[in-house]
């Protein structure tokens, strides 16, 4: 028998239901510019476009049938069932058109691709090339990628939904001149900031944790290999064993850095600190060890997802009120 | 009205296939495999390729692993042993690409596939050492000590993980017509 306590108990639930889904659609649905992926669309196209300029000279020895994975070797390790420029360079062999053909062309259409992108000229369609393209690539010669690969397939492939053409872009500037508006603050771009914001966070909370599992992060031990490995050395860090306290604070510092960045980046207290402190280590990681690609791609993410104001208002007119 | 109530319910859903696509993130980042096969569980694999949602991010974790060194010995007509490397030196990031091609080398646990790959690896090293009568493929990795260790005074060596030797196949052939030792 129903009684009105358990009346009362249903409609509190449900009030607390409708409260928790009216402040879900709030964090990700008030609008919002896309300024923040414009920056990101931009920081990501020119990062992988520098890239591209350092792989090519080396573009028939890594991908080439006689390269350093020859022949059938190389199709051996590609991932089945995922495009792959093999697909192509069987689909066009029987019209004459080589394997160097085929590698370069789709080396072509990625930079090209990457340019467009980066200058916001049929956005989304860019972005779907460059994506394809980088995951032909990758594919191609799995055995190749690592880190910087990895997160450029993830954000490539967000570009193409995001509407990150909506700002900062010749779209943009185009769809002005014919009169259709300007694109103005959306619940797309909000979705999509959150998105990339949660995203980041799940990056870096699972990355720390990883990092602090074992042993080597918190007694300093991974420092000292990340600055002494030969594959890794730029300078001399073998003063360091004789301040090993050193080499333990900053490997802490790291796992403060990367587990607080899930809790502390959102606040706006410390969301700068912690803005500053992740293109830090980045940039640590660039310098000292090497990886320059690497390190200059993860602070596009963030300065891109949390260092940009996506609620920027318009100046107000003068004398009069604001928009 | 029923413009913008279609309008909230494509909303609802992209904000649904938001919300589905961090679950996958979370399941790559955490190396949770969904459960059960059939075409639903390979579309959603497949999905998280594509998309990159079902990566992992443990980088360095837990330690930072040292990564293997491919070398070769090059001996000539002469007998004369010069050394090689694979990367090109062009810079560090094509470098880096044939270095982690050389660490997924290491991973290998096949010992055909690992011929199979050193042996490419030999005759890319061969092609630029025409008159060379054979090559020594050597896997190392350094074993560098500790900071404890270092203080101590002991230095860095290098561990062999892999030791191959290959002829040029023309050489091979020269050989059996002269019945001659292959070197």
């Amino acid at each position: 028998m129903r009684t009105r306590a358990d009346a009362g108990r249903r409609s509190a639930a449900w009030q607390a239901f409708t409260r928790a889904v009216h402040s879900i659609e709030r964090f990700a649905l008030t609008p919002a510019t896309a300024l923040p992926i414009a920056v990101l669309r931009i920081g990501l196209a020119s990062v992988l476009l520098a890239q591209a300029v350092l792989v090519a000279p080396a573009l028939f020895e890594l991908y080439g049938p006689a390269g350093i994975l020859q022949g059938r070797l190389r199709d051996a390790f590609t991932k089945t069932g995922l495009p792959r420029m093999g697909w192509w360079m069987d689909l066009l062999a029987p019209l004459g058109v080589g394997e160097h053909a085929v590698i370069a062309g789709t080396g072509v259409l990625y930079v090209l691709s990457l340019v467009a992108l980066l200058l916001g000229w049929h956005t989304r369609a860019a972005a779907a090339a460059a994506w394809l393209t980088h995951l032909m690539l990758t594919v191609t010669v799995d055995a190749m990628s690592y880190g910087a690969d990895t997160f450029a397939h993830i954000f490539l492939f967000y570009l193409i939904w995001m509407p990150a053409g909506a700002a900062l872009s010749l779209d943009h500037s185009r769809d002005r001149r014919r009169g259709r508006g300007p694109a103005g603050p959306s619940p797309a771009a909000r979705l999509s900031l959150r998105v990339l914001q949660l995203h980041l966070c799940i990056i870096y909370l699972s990355s720390g944790l990883a990092k602090a599992s074992g042993a080597a992060w918190w007694n300093g031990e991974a420092i000292w290999r990340s600055l002494m490995l030969p594959e890794y050395r730029q300078l001399d860090f073998s003063w360091l064993s004789r301040h090993a306290w050193l080499a333990a604070t900053l490997g802490w510092a790291v796992l403060v850095v990367e587990i607080g960045y899930a809790f502390l980046i959102w606040p706006r207290l410390t969301r700068r600190l912690w803005v500053a402190a992740t293109v830090a280590l980045h940039l640590g990681i660039a310098v000292f060890m090497g990886l320059w690609v690497f390190g200059a791609i993860m602070p596009v993410f963030t300065i891109a997802a949390f260092g940009v104001d996506p609620d920027l208002r318009s100046p107000p007119i003068r004398g009069g009120r604001s928009p | 009205m029923g413009e913008r109530g279609s309008s909230r319910r494509w909303t609802l859903v992209f904000l649904a296939a938001a919300a589905g696509h961090l679950g996958f993130v979370i399941l790559g980042a955490s190396h949770t495999h969904l459960p059960g096969g059939g075409w639903t569980g390979e579309a959603l694999a497949y999905y998280a390729t594509l998309s990159g949602a079902g990566s992992a991010y443990d980088f360095f974790a837990p330690p930072v692993a040292a990564f293997p060194w491919a070398r070769f010995q090059v001996t000539d007509a002469a007998g004369t042993v010069s050394g090689d490397v694979l990367e090109s030196g062009v810079n560090r990031e094509a470098d880096l690409r044939v270095r982690n091609m050389i660490g997924f080398f290491a991973l290998q646990q096949d010992e055909a596939m690992r011929r199979a790959l050193a042996a490419s690896f030999a005759g890319k090293v061969l092609a630029r050492h025409p008159g060379a009568e054979s090559v020594v493929f050597r896997l190392e990795t350094c074993e560098l000590p500790s900071m404890l260790e270092t203080r101590a005074g002991k230095p860095p060596t290098w561990a062999l993980r892999y030791e191959a030797k290959f002829v040029p196949r023309k050489r091979i052939e020269t050989a059996r017509e002269t019945r001659e030792d292959v070197p």
